[in-house]
């Protein structure tokens, strides 16, 4: 009889405890974020490409201080990161890079965490990416 | 009468001590002297890539820090409006790339006189102070019309 009844009293207590689980879990915030090229030129020396981009989205926070990683692809097929920076409190950004061997490139941002520190209610920056537009039009 | 014997002698010991402490702070000045010799600032400047306006009629100026490898990343840079009536206002903020290239925004409205964009000093090891090795800080002044 005790095992009978113990039984589904365990399955009730797992569905409670998985219940709670996924509604504290609901309450980390995303914010999704997009990254543009604004501009490129070639620098005075004619060897060094240099792009100026802006990161986009809903929160100030998501839009100021973002790490962005430029990543070249190049002629013979290899891949490479060609500068790393970090955006103002507008959200600007720029690289500069050597154009030898340069095909295309594509800018990077990865995922940003901030707000409560307790892990089920941080706030997140989604990760964006570039198209692969960036000096291709050479 | 013993009195003035003991002050005799603590005068004479009293001199040489005084001459000894104006010896040592002239030896002290000279050394400081030639250590504040050891500190060494790098030139910094900036060079103005493109100047244009985005789609939301804010200005943007790409620009890179031209300086010795070490000083080139990771520099405080800002973008400044001054206004006719002398007032400034900091429209942007941030720091340069591991290469020196950086952009800044500012919204024209109202319109400002003049553009400066400054890159601060910067601090390198080692940290004593006379012998700290430095990034000069640079300015590059752009007229609106």
């Amino acid at each position: 009889m005790k095992i009978r009844l113990a039984l589904p009293i365990a399955l009730l207590a797992v569905c409670v405890a998985a219940t709670g689980a996924a509604g504290a879990d609901a309450h980390t915030k995303r914010f999704p974020t997009t990254v543009e090229v604004i501009d490129e030129d070639v620098l005075e020396d004619g060897v060094t490409g240099i792009v100026a981009a802006r990161v986009r989205a809903g929160r100030v926070a998501c839009r100021a201080n973002r790490v962005v990683v430029g990543i070249g692809f190049y002629t013979d097929g290899s891949r490479r990161v060609i500068d790393r920076t970090r955006t103002t409190a507008l959200g600007a950004l720029a690289l500069t890079f050597d154009l030898t061997g340069f095909d295309r490139g594509v800018l990077s941002v990865p995922r940003k965490r901030f707000g409560p520190r307790k892990k089920k209610h941080r706030h997140v920056c989604r990760p964006a990416t570039s198209g692969g537009e960036m000096m291709a039009a050479r | 009468m013993s009195t003035g014997r003991r002050t005799g002698i603590g005068s004479a010991v009293g001199a040489i001590a005084a001459l000894a402490a104006i010896a040592l702070a002239v030896a002290f000045a000279i050394g400081a002297g030639e250590a504040g010799a050891h500190q060494q600032i790098r030139v910094t400047q900036i060079e103005l890539a493109i100047a244009d306006v985005t789609v939301e009629d804010d200005l943007f100026l790409t620009g890179v820090v031209h300086s010795a490898r070490r000083c080139v990343a990771r520099r405080r840079v800002r973008m400044v409006f001054v206004y006719g009536d002398g007032s400034r206002l900091i429209s942007d903020r941030g720091t340069t790339s591991r290469t020196g290239a950086f952009t800044l925004l500012g919204a024209f409205d109202p319109e400002p006189e003049l553009i400066v964009l400054r890159a601060a000093k910067k601090r390198l090891a080692p940290k004593t102070k006379r012998h700290r090795h430095l990034c000069g800080s640079a300015r590059f002044t752009l007229p609106v019309n």
